[in-house]
């Protein structure tokens, strides 16, 4: 379903990813794991068409993100690390904006509407103001966004961020259910997150693909913050600094 | 279109459902009232104490309320326009940026010259209610002194109004598309503004220049540059084709940079 090859990004001078390549298969789940600043909202953005890549391709459903952008962005629901929201509208006419700018036909907004708010548990807020909202409501209406049009790709960066714990569980759960009629890509920094929601895990770090196997390989010789650090500052990681890699 | 339709709406919405646009529309609303209250003094003053305009005792011609009340009345509020505009259009693509919003604009599957129109189109709106009411003055005149009143240039600098602002908007919206801080927009959209408005002021002191083969009259090209020139020429009663053309051009022109300022940001 996605493939990227090659994929390098520069910001002047300065390397943000470089050589990335990585295949996804319909339906499945892959977690992005790096350390803050390792590339992985950088390689978001060029998925989604929002910003282009220096060099290298990417192709969703067969198409090419360069040469075909509208198509590939229509197959793709997207959120950004900060939920891309509108203070002065409501979760309702917001959602419907977005309809409108994902292309859904006029008369099929209401449903998709609908459909979305009872699937992120908006109900009770359609009609606040999304200035009004808590952190968790906002971060719903921003997976409602990315889900509006029954994208069959997803892309989230760190969907669970700032949510309180039974919010976290209960966005995992929706991830969990998209599995197998969608392919999501998600990013996180919480490894525990990548064992239970993903199959596979991509550990990238200063741009590169550190490892791409599936999560049950990563956890094979203990524990995955181990790997994962040892993937990230090589075999001679100090013990130390395993504890202070948790969940933070 | 339809994307267009659908920013145009939100952009409206956003203008209409805050304080935005009932401070810049009471703004505008009040201070030109005051201005044509002035100017209605100002002209029964001089009517009192001289019957027209004297050059060494000769007269040259009689006070006229378009010349002496509405003509510098709309002079004035074209001025008033290069504060106005930029205030409108600051915060188009600055707020979208802050809030990082424009990432949902730029990964939704439409086409980014749909997003300008619309945002474009938005500012349009709000500043055609925000001049509407700008005919009052001149109906004021016509009812009081309707067989006296010539409304040629009134009915031409009130037109020029709308061109100017529409032109305006357009520059806003490209200062507004360079930053995510809504002064800096402001203040980059006012000196731009003001840059154009009033370039032709160089004009008489520019010779003619050689560029390779061509001589290039400078005076001339800084006069056809300038907004102020154009709209100038609108309120003498002039309609003429050069000057709607160049308003086409400043809109299309400013509209194509602002385009090609949020392809380049991109890029990161």
């Amino acid at each position: 379903m996605i493939e990227v090859e090659h994929l390098t990004k520069y910001y002047g001078d300065i390397l943000a990813i470089q050589d990335l390549n990585f295949r996804v298969a319909q339906g499945e789940v892959v977690g992005f794991l790096g350390p803050n600043g390792s590339g992985k909202t950088t390689t978001m953005r060029i998925l989604t068409g929002y910003m282009p890549a220096s060099g290298g391709r990417v192709r969703i459903g067969g198409k090419d993100i360069q040469e075909d952008p509208r198509a590939v962005q229509r197959m793709i629901g997207y959120l950004p690390e900060q939920p891309p929201l509108y203070n002065d509208m409501t979760v309702e006419s917001y959602l419907s904006f977005v309809a409108r700018l994902k292309g859904i036909p006029e008369k099929s907004i209401p449903e998709a509407q609908e459909r979305v708010i009872a699937e992120c548990g908006l109900e009770e807020m359609r009609r606040r103001l999304i200035g009004k909202l808590s952190k968790g409501y906002r971060q719903r209406t921003g997976l409602a966004q990315a889900l509006i049009h029954r994208p069959p790709v997803l892309i989230l960066d760190e969907p669970t961020i700032g949510l309180d714990p039974k919010q976290i569980t209960e966005v995992r759960n929706l991830i969990k259910n998209l599995a197998g009629s969608h392919t999501v890509i998600l990013s996180t920094h919480i490894l525990h997150e990548v064992t239970l929601t993903c199959q596979r895990a991509i550990i990238i770090h200063r741009g590169e693909i550190k490892s791409d196997d599936t999560v049950e390989n990563l956890t094979r010789e203990g524990d995955l913050e181990h790997t994962f650090l040892r993937l990230i500052e090589g075999p001679t990681a100090p013990a130390a600094a395993a504890g202070e890699g948790g969940p933070a | 279109m339809r994307t267009v339709r659908a920013i145009l709406g939100r952009e409206l919405k956003a203008y209409f459902f805050s304080p935005a646009a009932y401070v810049v529309l009471t703004g505008f609303t009040a201070l030109s009232g005051w201005l044509f209250y002035q100017g209605m003094e100002r002209f029964i003053r001089l009517t009192t104490y001289v019957q027209g305009y004297k050059v060494g005792g000769q007269l040259i011609r009689e006070w006229t309320l378009e010349d002496d009340i509405l003509i510098p009345l709309f002079r004035n509020l074209s001025v008033l326009l290069l504060i106005m505009v930029p205030a409108i259009t600051m915060r188009l693509f600055a707020e979208e940026k802050k809030l990082k919003t424009i990432e949902l604009l730029l990964t939704s599957p439409v086409r980014l010259f749909h997003i300008v129109l619309g945002k474009y189109l938005a500012a349009v709106v709000l500043l055609t209610v925000m001049l509407a009411p700008v005919a009052l003055f001149p109906a004021i005149i016509a009812y009081y002194a309707a067989p006296a009143a010539d409304l040629g240039p009134v009915l031409t600098g009130y037109l020029g109004l709308f061109l100017a602002a529409y032109a305006l908007a357009a520059m806003g919206l490209f200062a507004s598309s360079l930053t995510e801080n809504q002064i800096v927009a402001f203040i980059l959209g006012v000196v731009l503004e003001l840059a154009f408005f009033s370039i032709g002021l160089a004009a008489p002191s520019l010779d003619v220049i050689q560029v390779f083969e061509w001589r290039v009259p400078l005076g001339q090209v800084v006069n056809y540059l300038s907004l102020g020139n154009h709209f100038d020429s609108l309120t003498t009663g002039l309609f003429r084709l050069s000057d709607l053309i160049y308003f086409l051009c400043m809109i299309v022109f400013w509209l194509a940079a602002s385009n090609h300022s949020m392809e380049s940001a991109r890029w990161g």
